[in-house]
């Protein structure tokens, strides 16, 4: 996409690496608001939230899509262990935070409500980090 | 004012198709609240996927959505074709097509079966599973296989396909457009479904983009997406189709959308049909799946599944087991907008709306 040039002369910190993809440093709610607000990008949808252990950070690449343009766009952004919620904008992503904080442990802040969804209350620790070690040695991951 | 009353439905309710629960409060019928409760078929894909090599876990990914094998184990087969950069034949890609619409034919006629026994019409599920089962033995003949097919490879399909099959399917579709005529003849006018479907469980189209919703859902509100056109991949850039598309959004709309897919797939078959039996290339790519290493890369592949937007993300850090897998599926965000489509409405449509969203637990726990 050409105009993504718009994106970084409003927003300095935007990187923009490939034509579909961008990282974001800091603001990633108004960098989203204003892919989902400006007409020329008009993301309104935002089909997933992937997150993956990178060991010393965890990485999300939040997965946008324009039912208008047909364009996808994927925006990465870095966590330490926690990130901004972005259900204001998208609420699809509540389902998506919560998967999250349940299988990576990322805590987003401002979701009120985040809890596991796929484990149990009392499961300990959050499988897919590349540190988990389960000790029951049924699972098939142990070996 | 009555007690407010706090029902479970589910886990273990004949009319989920899987396993949920929904945490209901009514007051009287009226339905007030509602919690989808997930994670009972929970199977940790994802979680397996970081300890097994590629082709090891090429099986498991028909169990994603077990009603759309063809569906994931395209996606997973295509985002590693693309990681590996290779090209499939055409005849491979045309296979691939067909078995995919078949599947979304089977799909729908299953979604069309307990739909109306959901609504408690108990006839139409014999005769679309009379339909349905001429699929499932098509797909047996050429995979060995029933519902869990491990057919699509790297780089090409595990059998070719030949000019009996064919044959076979052909005779099949033509058989078919006359059932679903027959379908049509006792659902579309019938009163007691057009009263439990018609303008209940409205989903506009702002609630498509807000709450992720794809596929057949989709395009009953009048958003005519479907990425089989939007994004081609296989054959289908070679293939001509109409979307079908209406602007009702409520149950029935969505009834009429799938109805109309299989009309659709018929003639996308048929184009197949057509293709492979003047064509002549081989089925397979020269790679060794055994010792398949993926370079360094990343790569979602976007697939229409008969339940919406199914997208494949594979993160590889150049060794032999893939690094991330990612699933993202249709169902799973159809059960997030439950919610807004009930609440308020009055207890016995909960099931005639949900069922109409068309979800499959085990594609929504993974």
């Amino acid at each position: 996409m050409n105009n993504l040039n718009i994106l970084q002369e409003k927003f300095n910190s935007v990187q923009i690496t490939d034509s579909n993809k961008i990282i974001v440093h800091d603001n990633l709610v108004s960098v989203l608001e204003f892919l989902k607000n400006t007409s020329e990008f008009d993301f309104d949808m935002l089909t997933t939230i992937i997150a993956t252990d990178k060991i010393e950070r965890i990485e999300l690449i939040y997965q946008l899509y324009s039912t208008g343009n047909n364009n996808t766009l994927n925006v990465y952004y870095y966590a330490p262990g926690a990130a901004p919620t972005v259900i204001g904008l998208y609420k699809s992503a509540y389902f998506d935070e919560c998967e999250i904080y349940d299988l990576l442990g990322v805590k987003f802040e401002g979701n009120k409500e985040l809890k596991r969804l796929l484990l149990p209350d009392s499961w300990i620790g959050h499988p897919l980090l590349k540190n988990y070690t389960n000790n029951d040695e049924r699972l098939a991951w142990n070996d | 004012m009555t007690d407010i009353m706090k029902i479970n439905v589910g886990p273990q309710h004949p009319s989920t198709h899987g396993v949920l629960r929904l945490i209901t409060e009514l007051d009287g019928e009226k339905i007030i609240s509602i919690k989808p409760e997930i994670g009972y078929l929970h199977r940790g894909l994802e979680k397996l996927a970081e300890s097994k090599t590629y082709l090891q876990y090429l099986p498991l990914v028909d169990r994603v959505d077990y009603l759309g094998g063809f569906f994931t184990s395209y996606a997973f087969c295509n985002a590693v074709e693309h990681l590996l950069n290779i090209q499939t034949t055409k005849r491979t890609e045309y296979i691939r097509t067909l078995c995919m619409e078949l599947n979304r034919i089977a799909s729908h006629l299953l979604w069309l079966g307990t739909y109306m026994l959901d609504l408690g019409a108990s006839s139409p599920i014999f005769y679309t599973f009379r339909e349905r089962e001429s699929i499932l033995a098509l797909f047996e003949e050429l995979t060995g296989q029933r519902m869990m097919y491990n057919y699509f490879t790297f780089g090409g399909v595990r059998f070719d396909v030949d000019n009996n099959w064919l044959d076979k399917v052909n005779d099949f579709l033509n058989i078919l457009p006359k059932a679903i005529g027959n379908y049509e003849k006792i659902i579309t006018n019938n009163a007691i479904f057009i009263d439990r479907t018609k303008n209940k469980g409205i989903l506009t189209k702002s609630f498509c983009s807000k709450y992720a919703i794809t596929g057949p859902n989709m395009r009953a509100s009048g958003l005519e997406i479907d990425f089989r056109q939007k994004m081609p991949y296989s054959a289908y850039n070679e293939l001509g189709f109409v979307v079908s598309v209406n602007n009702l959004s409520d149950s029935y709309g969505r009834y009429l959308v799938r109805i109309q897919e299989m009309r659709t797939s018929i003639d996308l078959i048929k184009q197949c049909i057509m293709f492979l039996k003047q064509n002549k290339d081989n089925v397979s790519c020269n790679i060794n799946p055994i010792k398949l290493k993926i370079p360094q890369g990343e790569y979602t592949s976007y697939v229409e599944s008969s339940r919406g937007l199914l997208c494949c993300y594979i993160q590889s850090d150049g060794s032999e087991k893939p690094y991330r897998v990612k699933w993202r599926t249709g169902s799973f965000y159809a059960v997030q907008v439950l919610p807004e489509l009930v609440i308020g409405q009055n207890y016995n449509d909960l099931i005639a709306i949900f069922g109409s969203l068309d979800v499959i637990l085990p594609e929504v726990d993974r």
